[in-house]
C-alpha cells in the first residue's frame, strides 16, 4: 500500500469516493480525473549564432611621374661627378593582418514532445498511471570557438638608388661656358597612397529554426460533494500516489487519523502484496504492549518511529537491518535476527549475529568443556514492533526460522515519509512481538511457543525507550 | 637377546597398555558424550569400529598366550623387530591422538561434517596400523 497524507485546504477531512460513495460525517464526496491536455508551444532554436566577417581592403595607391635630372646642364669637355640619389618610389604605410574567426560544430538533443505521465481513472473508479518517453530530436549547431582578431603592420618606404651625374664644385659657371651642353632628364613613377588600408566588417545574421514543441498542462481533479454545494478542481501533483507502477492500479481508502491509504492492485483484481508483513501476524513466542503513557508526547507516527530507532540503537542494532512493513493504520519495525542466551541476553560481539549454534559466549574453559559433552543448542530472535491502533491478534501458525529471515529480505530500509507524517493518535499502541527460535544440533530451528524467557527484560527495550525520550 | 630385537610378549604388553588407555580416553568421551544425546548412534557406530576391533584382537592374543603352554628349556623366547615396534607404537600413538582430537572438534563443531572431511585420512591411518600390529599379534 502507498501512504499519502492528504488533507483538505482548508482543514476538513476529504473523502474519496468511487463508485460506490464512502460516507464520512455525513458528506459525500465524487472525484473526477480530467484527461491530461496538452498546447502547442512554439520555440526558436539558434542554429548557428550571428557572425562579424571582416575582409581587409588593402591600401590604394595612385602612380604620379616626376622627372628628376640625371646629368646637370655643363660645359662642353667639362667632367661630372658621379652621385647617388635616393628617391621614395612608395611611401611608408600601415597594413592589416586579418585572423578570421573559427567554428565548430556541435550536435544537440531537443525535446520536440516531452514524456506524458498521466493519470486516467478506469470505469470502476481505480486509477490507472501511464508514461510515455519523450521525443528528442538532435540539431546541429555552430559555435564561435575563437573570435577573429586584426594587427596592423608598418610597411617601410619602398625607395629607389638612381646614379646621377653632377658638376664638380669648382665648376665654372654655366654663363662662362663656350657652349653649354643641356641637362638629361629622366621621367620616374612614384606610388602615392591615395586610400590607407582597412577593414570592412559584414554581418551574418544568425540561422534560426522553429520547432513546436507539445507540453502538458497540469493534470487536475475534480471534486464534488454529492450535494452539489460545492466543487472544487485541485492539481494532482501532491495527491496521487508517488512512484507508482505502470499497469498498476490504485484505489484511495481513508484512515482514520487523516491519511488517505492508496491501496493497489494488479489489472485482474488481484491486491499486490509486495514486501507484507502479515496481517494478523502469526503467533509470537511471547507479547508484550507497552504502556501508552510512555508515549504522551509522540505526535506522528514518524515521532513514534525515531523513538524506537533511537532504543534499537542503544539496544546495539545500530549497524544492523532493519525492515519496515505497512500495518493497517500504523507500521511493523522489525530487527535484525540475533542469537541470545538462555536468560534472553543477546551473546556479545560478533557471536551476537551469527547463525553459528556452536560459538561459545563467553569464551571460557568451563563454557568450552560445556560444549564438549552437551548437546549444541542455538538460540534466536527476531523483534516485531507493531505501531497501529487496530487490535493485534496474531493468529496464524508460524514455525519457520527462514520465513522470518524472509522478512528482513522484504520491507523497506525506512519508513515511508508519507505515512511518518500520519497522526500517532491516542487509538494508537506499541505492541512488541518476539519470535524466538531453538535451533539444537542437527535438527531444524523451531519457534518456541511458551518461552519462560522475559525478553523484554532481557533486551532492555522499555529501559531504552525511557532514555530515548519515552515517559517512564 | 640378538641386538635389534626385543622379547614379543614385552612389545605386545606395551602396544595393548598404549591401546588401552588412548582408545580408553576417546571411548570415555564418546560415552558421555552419547548419553547428553551429543552424537547420534551413527557416530557412535563409526567410532566405535575405529577402537572396539583391534582391542579385542590384542586383549584377544595376550589370552591366548597366557593360556598357552609354556616354553621348552633352553628355547629361546619369540622376539620381535625393535624398529616394527617402535613403528607400530609411533602410528598407534598417532592414530589415537587423531580420534581424540576429532571428538575434542566436536565441541566447536558438527561431527558429521568432520568425520565427512577426515574419515578417509583416518581410515587410512588406520589401515597403516592393522598392518604393523598385525607383526606382534597374528599367530606365527
Amino acid at each position: 500500500m502507498i501512504l499519502k497524507c492528504f488533507k483538505y485546504p482548508n482543514g476538513m477531512l476529504l473523502l474519496f469516493s468511487m463508485l460506490s460513495s464512502t460516507a464520512f460525517a455525513q458528506q459525500e464526496y465524487s472525484i473526477q480525473l480530467l484527461p491530461q491536455t496538452y498546447r502547442n508551444v512554439q520555440e526558436t532554436v539558434v542554429l548557428s549564432p550571428p557572425e562579424v566577417n571582416q575582409v581587409v581592403v588593402p591600401a590604394q595607391f595612385n602612380s604620379v611621374t616626376g622627372v628628376i635630372v640625371t646629368a646637370e646642364a655643363h660645359c662642353e669637355g667639362e667632367s661630372l661627378v658621379p652621385k647617388s640619389l635616393t628617391i621614395v618610389v612608395e611611401a611608408a604605410h600601415s597594413g592589416i593582418e586579418y585572423y578570421p574567426a573559427k567554428y565548430d560544430t556541435i550536435t544537440e538533443n531537443v525535446t520536440v514532445r516531452p514524456g506524458t505521465a498521466e493519470w486516467w481513472q478506469t470505469e470502476t473508479g481505480a486509477f490507472e498511471y501511464f508514461a510515455t518517453e519523450p521525443d528528442i530530436r538532435q540539431v546541429v549547431k555552430r559555435i564561435e570557438t575563437k573570435p577573429s582578431t586584426e594587427r596592423r603592420i608598418d610597411i617601410p618606404a619602398r625607395t629607389r638608388d638612381i646614379s646621377v651625374r653632377v658638376r664638380a664644385a669648382d665648376a665654372i659657371p654655366l654663363s662662362d661656358c663656350a657652349r653649354i651642353i643641356p641637362a638629361q632628364t629622366q621621367v620616374i613613377s612614384r606610388r602615392v597612397i591615395t586610400e590607407p588600408a582597412q577593414v570592412r566588417t559584414i554581418s551574418i545574421p544568425a540561422k534560426n529554426a522553429t520547432i513546436t514543441r507539445r507540453v502538458s498542462n497540469a493534470q487536475t481533479l475534480t471534486i464534488t460533494e454529492e450535494s452539489g454545494a460545492f466543487r472544487e478542481t485541485l492539481a494532482v501533483d501532491g495527491i496521487m500516489p508517488p512512484n507508482p507502477f505502470p499497469g498498476t492500479l490504485y484505489k484511495p481508502e481513508i484512515e482514520n487519523n487523516n491519511c488517505v491509504l492508496w491501496k493497489s492492485f494488479s489489472k485482474d483484481n488481484a491486491t499486490v502484496e509486495k514486501g507484507r508483513f502479515p496481517w494478523p501476524p502469526p503467533n509470537p513466542s511471547t507479547e508484550s504492549t507497552l504502556p501508552d503513557t510512555m508515549f504522551a508526547g509522540v505526535e506522528t507516527l514518524g515521532d513514534m518511529n525515531k523513538l524506537l530507532a533511537k532504543a534499537l540503537d542503544a539496544m546495539g542494532y545500530q549497524d544492523r537491518r532493519r525492515k519496515y512493513y505497512p500495518v493497517p493504520h500504523g507500521f511493523a519495525l522489525l530487527t535484525e535476527i540475533e542469537q541470545i542466551d538462555d536468560t534472553g541476553m543477546p551473546l556479545s560481539g560478533n557471536a551476537r549475529w551469527t547463525d553459528d549454534i556452536y560459538v561459545i559466549d563467553p569464551p571460557s574453559i568451563l563454557g568450552w568443556l560445556k560444549a564438549l559433552v552437551t548437546k549444541a543448542t542455538g538460540r534466536f530472535r527476531v523483534f516485531a514492533l507493531i505501531v497501529t491502533s487496530e487490535d493485534v491478534n496474531t493468529e496464524a501458525e508460524f514455525t519457520d526460522r527462514e520465513l522470518a529471515l524472509d522478512w528482513l529480505n522484504s520491507g523497506t530500509g525506512a519508513l515511508n515519509r508519507d505515512r511518518a507524517a500520519c497522526q500517532f493518535t491516542a487509538a494508537h499502541r506499541v505492541t512488541a512481538l518476539v519470535y524466538e527460535f531453538e535451533h539444537p544440533e542437527r535438527e531444524k530451528p523451531y519457534l518456541v511457543s511458551n518461552t519462560r524467557i522475559n525478553h523484554i527484560a532481557g533486551s532492555g527495550l522499555r529501559t531504552q525507550l525511557i532514555n530515548a525520550g519515552a515517559t517512564p | 637377546m640378538t641386538e635389534g630385537r626385543l622379547p614379543a610378549k614385552y612389545c605386545q604388553q606395551r602396544l595393548t597398555m598404549l591401546w588401552l588407555i588412548g582408545g580408553g580416553a576417546s571411548f570415555l568421551l564418546l560415552f558421555i558424550q552419547s548419553t547428553s544425546g551429543k552424537h547420534d548412534p551413527p557416530v557412535s557406530d563409526w567410532l566405535l569400529k575405529a577402537i572396539i576391533p583391534t582391542l579385542t584382537l590384542m586383549i584377544g592374543a595376550l589370552v591366548t598366550l597366557s593360556i598357552a603352554a609354556k616354553p621348552k628349556e633352553g628355547e629361546a623366547p619369540p622376539t620381535s623387530d625393535k624398529f616394527l615396534y617402535r613403528v607400530a607404537m609411533g602410528l598407534s600413538g598417532f592414530y589415537l591422538l587423531l580420534l581424540f582430537i576429532l571428538l575434542l572438534q566436536s565441541a566447536s563443531a558438527d561431527i558429521n561434517k568432520i568425520i565427512e572431511n577426515v574419515g578417509l585420512m583416518i581410515t587410512s591411518v588406520q589401515s597403516l596400523v592393522g598392518l604393523a600390529l598385525g607383526a606382534f599379534f597374528v599367530k606365527r
